[in-house]
């Protein structure tokens, strides 16, 4: 008998808890999962298509990464994926007939959506391709996601005196960056896991354009306070040496280790580089250690021999340098719209556009409206239901008594049924949103 | 120009001239080796003069010229008959053509080329052999045509014909300007050139617009504002760094009050490892979210 196949998990991080749950399951983790999508397939361009590859990297690990986009799908069809695989921020990347880039950044299921256009952008190899020494090995950088760092999205009060909705519009921005990634606790996060970092500054524009700078950097860290000497002689150093050729020092020739460590010949310890302190960016970092498990026995042993010695507190801190290396994308993004639903709905913001207060009025009340007559649709929807499920019931019951007449009267139901269905069929289009609202909830 | 040539030579040339031994004038032109007119080598035709030909005219208006032309190509028939009986030995050879090269003028100047040669093969004859008679050679001396080479009539004549010919309006323009052909090639290649010119237009537009906002170089260097961006990037990558920073510090802190409080639960008495946790943990989480929150400017997420 053939061996059965062993299903090969298509997306990373099926295992290990990171995909949530079934919907509606109450173990569900509520980690935010985004899909970064070009719409128009290759039409948009080879370019844009690598500035979605590189902010897929970007938004690493809760992510689609290896979303295939075909020419036939429709934003429709991502949408409808997104409840049951729990997708909860959409990352839209467009062309427009001039040629202009635009990035919508929307939640799903109910929005808003934020759309932006891209000013202008570095894809990642030209960041790579720019820098002296380019290092390919990021891998483990993406197994967690980044921090993410906001500069100045919120303008002072005074500013925004003038302009209320244009506090609100921050406030939203900043919100819906922030819920981005998942949260970090220092209870349940690990530091050195923290290997990314985002940064969304926003620029001050006189025109009062809503400007956001976008830069992706990797995190690296560097001991300080110790000599290259001294660090050339330390194992953990050692290991994290990229380059293995160059072992630890040849003191074979020397009398003292100490000719080797106050050598002044090529700087020792007098050289001012090796000790400078950059304190702005310098950390302590608890350096985290194994610590060997005693038996019952060696504890007691411990305990008898020496009571001060186990008392005495253990200082694994370390000063750290944290350097940062640029991995790219870069982008300029200007908020342009938006808009209340996922890509569709009342549009809340448009910057090239400001309605009068007439228009505005028109425009709540078309939208009020619209309100309504889903409302509507919606209490039919839930009538019929509720009125079939009756009538089956008293079918059910009826046919208990006898199978002939059921026959004749089961068809008309099933017509009834159809006739419904094909009236109700919008009505559930919409509904859908709210079910997946619903698990969401949940 | 003129050169002086020595007495005994002009006396031999004449001499040699007498004996029917013409010395053709030096030419210092590039000597042209076979240079032969459709005009015959007679003198009747000098009289015919040179028609004027406008060259724009169109071959319907060139008909008339045409006409003169066929009477020279009888008279020109006419004596190359003459000629050939004059000539006894080469008579053979010349009496075949003459009713054949009537009709096409290109055969009848092939004809007359014949003439020509066997003229002086002819001459040359006289010249190997001295027994013939003197007085045939002077006879034959008179009727000798003169060159054409230098003759500026014969050029005319045989360019007016040339310009005058009747070219059947069917046949492909022999004037290139006029082809419709060469017009036509000559629009389509343009055209076409145009069409390409437009296309790689196009091609440029649509490359351009799959590029914009790409930049390739993000040190700015090539756009000369390398200054600026590099100014620009460190002032961002100054933010970041100090957000990192805020977080690792704030983490530490976090770290500290949590082992406080886990040693103060310790102190007080807290049964229950899992309890002693919690409330460490929420000493942390508290020292935490201040600390971040502290730092107005740049807000990280946090828990």
């Amino acid at each position: 008998m053939a061996k059965a196949r062993k299903k090969k998990r298509s997306q990373p991080g099926g295992a290990n808890g990171l995909v949530p749950g079934k919907p509606g399951s109450s173990n569900r983790l509520q980690v935010p999962q985004s899909m970064v999508i070009r719409l128009g397939a290759a039409d948009i361009g080879s370019n844009v298509s690598q500035l979605a590859a590189d902010f897929r990297e970007v938004v690493q690990p809760h992510t689609a990464a290896r979303l295939k986009e075909r020419r036939s799908n429709r934003l429709r069809d991502y949408t409808t994926m997104a409840g049951p695989l729990g997708v909860t921020h959409f990352f839209l990347f467009s062309r427009s007939d001039a040629g202009n880039v635009h990035l919508r950044f929307a939640l799903h299921p109910r929005g808003p959506t934020l759309q932006f256009r891209v000013d202008d952008y570095v894809l990642a190899k030209d960041i790579q391709h720019a820098q002296k020494h380019s290092r390919a090995g990021w891998k483990e950088a993406f197994e967690t996601p980044p921090l993410l760092v906001q500069h100045g999205m919120l303008s002072s009060d005074e500013e925004n005196a003038a302009n209320p909705k244009q506090k609100q519009l921050e406030s939203l921005t900043q919100t819906m960056f922030n819920a981005m990634f998942p949260v970090i606790t220092p209870s349940t996060t690990k530091l050195e896991k923290i290997k990314r970092i985002l940064l969304l500054k926003r620029e001050r524009q006189e025109d009062g354009t809503f400007v956001i700078n976008l830069r992706h950097y990797a995190i690296t860290q560097r001991r300080t306070g110790l000599t290259k000497k001294i660090k050339r002689l330390d194992p953990s150093e050692q290991r994290k040496r990229e380059k293995k050729g160059t072992a630890l020092p040849n003191l074979s020739r020397l009398e003292d280790a100490a000719d080797y460590l106050l050598d002044t010949a090529d700087g020792g310890y007098t050289s001012a580089s090796d000790t400078e302190l950059d304190t702005d960016n310098e950390v302590e970092v608890v350096q985290t250690t194994t610590r060997k498990v005693l038996s019952k026995k060696e504890l007691d042993k411990v305990r008898s021999g020496g009571k001060e010695q186990a008392e005495k507190p253990r200082t694994n801190v370390e000063k750290r340098a944290i350097k940062l290396v640029e991995l790219g994308p870069r982008m300029k993004l200007r908020l342009v719209k938006v808009e209340e639903g996922l890509c569709e709905g009342r549009i809340m913001w448009n910057e090239f556009i400001t309605k009068s207060k007439a228009e505005e009025k028109e425009l709540d009340q078309m939208w009020e409206e619209k309100r309504k007559l889903k409302e509507e649709r919606r209490q039919k929807q839930k009538e019929n239901v509720e009125r079939k499920k009756a009538l089956k019931k008293k079918t059910k019951s009826n046919t208990a008594d006898n199978g002939e007449i059921r026959a004749s009267d089961d068809e008309s139901l099933d017509t009834d049924e159809v006739e419904d269905m094909l009236e109700d069929d919008d009505d559930e289009q919409i509904d859908d949103d709210d079910h997946g609202e619903d698990e969401m909830e949940e | 120009m003129s050169r002086i040539t020595p007495v005994s030579a002009k006396k031999r040339k004449l001499e040699d001239a007498m004996r029917g031994k013409t010395t053709k004038p030096r030419k210092r032109t590039k000597k042209q080796k076979r240079y032969h007119s459709s005009s015959s080598e007679d003198e009747q035709e000098e009289d015919v003069g040179f028609a004027p030909v406008n060259l724009g005219d169109s071959d319907d208006q060139a008909a008339p010229v045409a006409k003169p032309v066929k009477e020279q190509k009888l008279a020109k028939n006419g004596s190359s008959e003459s000629t050939s009986k004059k000539s006894r030995k080469t008579s053979k050879k010349v009496e075949q053509p003459p009713e054949s090269s009537a009709d096409e003028e290109e055969v009848g100047s092939d004809a007359s080329d014949q003439d020509e040669e066997n003229d002086q093969a002819g001459n040359n004859s006289d010249m190997s052999d001295d027994s013939d008679a003197e007085s045939k050679s002077t006879s034959r001396k008179t009727t000798k045509p003169k060159s054409k080479r230098n003759d500026p009539t014969a050029f005319s004549i045989s360019i007016s014909k040339i310009l005058s010919t009747k070219v059947p309006s069917k046949s492909a323009d022999p004037l290139l300007a006029h082809s419709r052909d060469v017009a036509q090639a000559r629009a389509a290649e343009s055209s076409s050139r145009l069409e390409a010119k437009a296309a790689s237009k196009l091609r440029a537009e649509k490359i351009a617009a799959l590029q914009k906002g790409r930049i390739r170089d993000p040190s700015g260097i090539e756009r000369g504002i390398a200054g600026q961006v590099a100014r620009e990037e460190k002032d961002l990558r100054r933010i970041a760094q100090r957000g990192v920073v805020q977080l690792f510090n704030a983490f530490r802190a976090a770290h500290v009050k949590a082992e406080a409080a886990r040693k103060e639960e310790r102190m007080k008495g807290t049964i229950g490892m899992g309890e002693r946790e919690r409330k460490a943990v929420e000493m942390g989480k508290g020292g935490f979210l201040e600390r971040i929150a502290g730092g107005r400017k740049s807000t990280a997420t946090e828990g």
